[in-house]
């Protein structure tokens, strides 16, 4: 909300402070504060002038040369509004002013020179378009700033209200926070008019309408507004309209009240009733939007159709026109629920519908009408034609009990009883000693205030929290552990920094359409109200952030990757599931920033960093072929422990990696493990084992394998046929090429043999290496002659 | 007495115009060796006359010690030089680069949730974690956000369905705890949030924070000031105060924004602090008794303040990051810049 600050000079005495100060002030008590900010600070070098004389052009019909005193100086001005006459008091931009980017200079028109020209109320923004430039109603002393004569120098301070204070959207809750910050007193503007009973309002209401006060005007004439309302209307950020909508503006903006004027003459009848809208019941809204409404609207009609959108927004056909003779002033308050629940599902907010879901003050009803009917009768010349009629009442004050000790205890500090009493009385509230406090009784408009705390918050905001002490407390330590997932994570990213990947943070969100192009698998949970449709689905997998990821960087030579990311993926089960996953992403180098390290990367390479990762939960993994139908077949594994899936590893679809992410000519080696089913099925308990204090036997064997036999399956028929003291099988080399047949390759392996119990003879690992070398023969695996 | 049979000057001479080992091997058997000149001269000492021998082999030793300290000289000037020769020939060029094995860098958002989670652990909090898809309940209404208040408007909430959505801020894990754990708590809970926000340079649809809760027998705004003010000199340097701004979140009360005074300007307003001295971090509070009694707990015997804090915002304020997308677009270099800053 935008705050002139003159405007609230009118209420509460300010001229001792700065618009900075108090725009302090009101940050430090709870008011949050935008900016402050000079409306018209656009234009300089505009000063009050009086034309001395107006003489024809000599060489153009359309223009007029005048000669304008600006204090003691004497300018000539060039213009086209030839209805200027000597006497009158303008405003005029001299050469060196400047109007937005504009700067004025002296200019020539058809020879004769303008030493500047003059301003209409269009340049001052107080009018949407002029037909003339602006003259002084009276006569003004010459040659002042035009800003400093026609008020327009006053600071806004743009103020953003926390949604429980619905009290402060008004330059009266404004002032009201200033009076309890100063200690100041408020004058309101008084508000008197004599009613008559000329005609009659019936009013019935129902629930969702608290109170509905009304009254009838005639002889209303509509035109414009005293410039004075029309720059504080501009100032707090309204279009000025004509005289009774911008007075039923001004006067929810000074008072926070909405109000709704009708053409009485098109409301048919002085018949108003307030009801819940039928289901398909249609009204067309002063915006010239249709709404169709449903049973929990609430309506403002004649008894047959409706008329307004309660606290909302007004129909079209009872609107204010530049017709209207007669008006009916609507001064209600709606239940705040009902309303948010209506503006909401039709997507329209107003000042109005704000205000009334924050809650407006119910006991003012009388003192907004009588200030509205005192400014339309002041402002239109219109009479006041009824009684003020009302429906439904104030609701009861309600009545707190603060304990002083409470404060002191909440707030940490000792508060003086004056202080306390002085600030709640100065917000508003009424105090009666009782017991070890007060009895407190809460201001109508003060919504927020039902609890005990409530008020010591008040008492906090308003005394100052800078009075209070800074204490550490004294914490015990926590018999907790730390969380094994927050324990897990940190592990994880420790192992994988060090294994050169980089921490990556991608959105949880995807398009769905791009999930859909790498597979149609992918069953991802849909969010229903999205941002759009790149944010729509929750991911079902890490991998597509790491592939975009990847995309991005590909596309800016980052060409040598290594990245993870660890975070929770989706599940679109009865609930939404989630659990914690991690995955990698490699392209390029093996080692990037290694000049003496040729190698790029490889399958095995990538692999053992999974098996590293896999190494940290002390469990016995395998892998089997991938069932991932985007990942390469030829090198590709699903990560098998205890007979589950825990993940996969491999090439990603070189295809799509070109079609859908723009990788191309590189191989994208892509990774993720289910880090929830890590942490389930870890070894938790390790237990020491006695080291052997035998000598272990290593025997090295190179073998011929045909190509198309998998070495877990070479490596199951070893551990099978070597007996107990077998250890281990290490592959330490393998070759294909100049002396191995077509269709095989050599893998050599180390085979470590152990006993706890003895050294082992020679005769024993030998007859082992027999049984392992017989068996193998029956697989197709000979011993690679020398 | 006889004459020396050898020059002592020359043999010096012809020792040091050598510049082989092997030729100074030798001259040394020439003079020094079994049949070497000194040896044959000593060999004369038992012909000379028993008057003058004292001084003939005073004059032999003399010669010998000599030739062997000129010899033993050239040796090792020689070896010197071979020496240098060889390491010339094998020295490396050290300043060629090394074979660096790049590691991986955590990323920023990471590594300042760890310096940020390390403060509150040595604080004597434990960590709690909770779930990313929430329950309204848990997320709004045992925070004393009921369905239609305004207050839902600051949380703008991604839904799955009427019940389901993404948690809008980390507070639903202090009701998760509460609900298990009896008090005295205090409670670190780190997570990633999400709110319907369009990305621009300052907000993203999805961010991490944190939830700080301490609930003891007398916990007070004067409580939050210490461990603010703690936590923002730990933080953000020594020099940096704070200040508390009421402000209002409907599950504390009273409620602050937490300003830190500007890193830049000190206090006095300048450009990236808007004018103000201060820069917002985070918001706080004491935690409402509506709070309390939705998880059961008697407000009147139990009190607490509760924090949250955006981490990216302090991301962003530690390391002058202007676009708070860049944080996600994950461009290498970016990441590389900031390998090892806090971890």
């Amino acid at each position: 909300m935008r705050i002139p600050v003159e405007w609230l000079n009118d209420y509460i005495d300010l001229t001792d402070k700065n618009a900075l100060e108090l725009a302090n002030a009101l940050s430090l008590s709870g008011t949050e504060v935008e900016s402050v900010e000079f409306p018209w600070n656009y234009i300089e070098g505009a000063f009050t002038g009086r034309i001395e004389s107006v003489e024809e052009h000599p060489d153009a019909d359309n223009l007029v040369v005048t000669k304008v005193s600006v204090g003691e100086k004497l300018y000539q001005i060039v213009t086209a509004d030839k209805t200027v006459k000597a006497g009158e008091y303008i405003a005029v931009i001299l050469s060196g002013g400047k109007l937005w980017n504009l700067e004025i200079k002296d200019r020539k028109f058809r020879g004769i020179n303008s030493e500047g020209m003059f301003i209409s109320l269009e340049e001052l923004r107080l009018e949407e378009k002029s037909e003339t430039v602006f003259r002084f109603d009276h006569p003004v002393e010459t040659g002042k700033d035009i800003r400093e004569t026609l008020k327009l120098d006053s600071a806004v301070i743009e103020v953003e209200l926390t949604a429980n204070r619905g009290d402060c959207l008004s330059m009266f809750g404004i002032a009201r926070e200033l009076k309890a910050i100063y200690r100041k007193e408020i004058e309101y503007p008084l508000a008197e008019i004599e009613e008559n009973q000329k005609e009659k309002i019936d009013i019935s209401i129902e629930e969702g309408c608290k109170r509905y006060t009304a009254l009838l005007m005639d002889n209303v004439t509509i035109k414009e507004s005293p410039l004075w309302m029309k720059r504080r209307l501009v100032a707090a950020g309204l279009r000025p309209i004509n005289n009774v909508v911008d007075i039923t503006n001004y006067v929810m903006l000074e008072t926070g009240h909405p109000i709704h004027a009708f053409d009485a003459d098109l409301i048919g009848g002085n018949r108003i009733i307030v009801r819940k809208a039928k289901s398909g019941e249609k009204l067309t809204l002063l915006d010239g939007k249709e709404v169709e409404l449903i049973e929990s609207d609430l309506l403002i009609t004649n008894g047959e159709e409706p008329l307004a959108l309660a606290g909302i927004m007004g129909g079209m056909k009872s609107g204010i026109s530049p017709n209207t003779r007669r008006v009916l002033l609507e001064v209600a308050v709606f239940d705040p629920v009902t309303i948010r629940k209506t503006a909401r599902r039709l997507g329209i907010s107003t000042d109005s519908s704000y205000r009334f879901e924050r809650g407006v003050d119910p006991s003012d009803s009388f003192y907004v009408i009588k200030r509205l009917a005192s400014l339309i009768s002041e402002f239109s010349g219109a009479t006041v034609s009824s009684r003020i009629t009302d429906a439904g009442t104030p609701s009861e004050k309600i009545k707190l009990h603060l304990r002083k000790w409470f404060v002191d205890k909440v707030l940490g500090t000792v508060v003086p009883i004056e202080d306390i009493e002085s600030i709640l009385s100065h917000l508003g509230f009424e105090l009666e000693e009782a017991g070890d406090g007060w009895e407190v009784e809460v201001p109508a408009y003060r919504y927020d205030i039902t609890q005990e705390i409530d008020l010591v918050e008040e008492v906090g905001r308003i005394y100052g929290y800078e009075k209070v002490p800074s204490v550490l407390p004294r914490i015990l330590p926590s018999q907790e552990s730390i969380p094994v997932e927050i324990k897990e994570i940190r592990k994880l990213k420790r192992i994988l920094t060090a294994s050169g990947y980089n921490e990556v943070i991608n959105y949880s969100f995807l398009n769905p359409e791009k999930i859909k192009k790498v597979s149609g698998d992918f069953d991802p949970p849909m969010l229903q109200n999205p941002l759009s449709l790149d944010f729509s689905a929750m991911r079902p997998s890490m991998i597509f952030g790491l592939l975009e990821t990847a995309s991005y960087n590909f596309r800016r030579q980052n060409k040598d990757l290594k990245i993870f990311e660890i975070g929770n993926v989706f599940q679109n089960t009865d609930k939404v599931n989630e659990h914690l996953s991690v995955a990698l992403l490699a392209m390029g180098k093996e080692n990037a920033e290694d000049y003496t390290d040729k190698r790029t990367l490889s399958p095995y390479t990538f692999k053992g960093t999974i098996e590293s990762i896999l190494q940290l939960y002390g469990v016995k993994y395998s892998f089997e072929p991938a069932s991932e139908d985007w990942l390469e077949k030829r090198a590709a594994a699903d990560v098998i422990i205890n007979g589950e899936k825990v993940g996969y590893f491999g090439i990603f679809n070189a295809e799509i990696a070109d079609r859908v992410f723009e990788v191309k000519g590189q191989e994208l080696f892509i990774a993720e493990l289910n880090v929830d089913k890590l942490i389930e099925l870890k070894k938790t308990v390790v237990k020491e084992t006695i080291i052997s204090p035998f000598p272990r036997v290593f025997r090295d064997l190179s073998l011929l394998v045909p190509h198309h036999l998998n070495f877990s399956e070479v490596e199951k028929t070893i551990t099978e046929y070597a007996g107990k003291y077998l250890t281990s099988v290490k592959v330490i080399d393998i070759y294909k090429g100049k002396g191995i047949p077509e269709g095989y390759r050599s893998i050599t392996v180390t085979l470590t043999f152990e006993s706890s119990e003895n050294t082992l003879t020679d005769e024993k690992v030998s007859s082992a290496i027999e049984n392992i070398i017989r068996s193998l023969k029956n697989t197709g695996v000979n011993l690679r002659e020398q | 007495m006889a004459e020396p049979l050898i020059d002592l000057q020359s043999a010096l001479e012809e020792i040091d115009k050598v510049s082989e080992l092997s030729a100074l091997q030798n001259i040394k058997a020439k003079y020094l060796g079994k049949q070497g000149v000194v040896t044959r001269l000593f060999k004369q000492l038992s012909t000379i006359p028993q008057e003058e021998k004292k001084a003939f082999g005073q004059m032999v030793n003399n010669l010998k010690k000599q030739l062997e300290s000129k010899i033993a000289e050239k040796r090792s000037e020689i070896e010197r030089r071979m020496r240098e020769e060889k390491e010339q020939k094998n020295r490396f060029d050290i300043t060629l680069p090394g074979a660096i094995r790049d590691m991986g860098a955590y990323h920023i958002v990471t590594q300042v949730m760890e310096e940020v989670q390390e403060f509150w652990l040595s604080m004597g909090f434990e960590i709690a974690t909770g779930p990313e898809v929430e329950e309204v309940y848990y997320n709004f209404e045992a925070l004393n956000t009921p369905e239609w208040h305004p207050a839902r408007d600051m949380h703008d909430t991604f839904y799955f369905n009427s019940n389901r959505l993404l948690r809008t801020h980390t507070s639903p894990i202090q009701i998760r705890v509460m609900e298990k754990r009896n008090p005295p708590l205090a409670i670190f809970a780190p997570g990633k949030c999400y709110r319907k926000d369009t990305p621009d340079t300052t907000h993203l649809p999805m961010f991490h924070q944190f939830e700080v809760l301490y609930v003891d027998r007398h916990v007070s705004v004067g409580h939050l000031k210490g461990v603010l003010e703690t936590f923002v000199k730990r933080i953000f340097g020594k020099d940096r105060k704070i200040r508390l701004r009421p402000s209002f979140f409907p599950f504390t009360e009273p409620s602050f924004e937490v300003d830190v005074s500007c890193g830049i300007c000190g206090g006095a307003g300048c450009r990236s602090c808007g004018g103000t001295g201060w820069l917002e971090i985070l918001g706080s509070g004491i935690v409402h008794p509506n709070v309390f009694r939705s998880v059961g707990y008697d407000p009147e015997e139990w009190s607490g303040f509760a924090l949250g804090m955006g981490v990216e915002r302090v991301v962003m304020l530690k390391h002058d990051i202007a676009d708070i997308r860049d944080l996600l677009r994950n461009d290498k270099r970016f990441l590389k810049k900031f390998m090892g800053v806090n971890i």
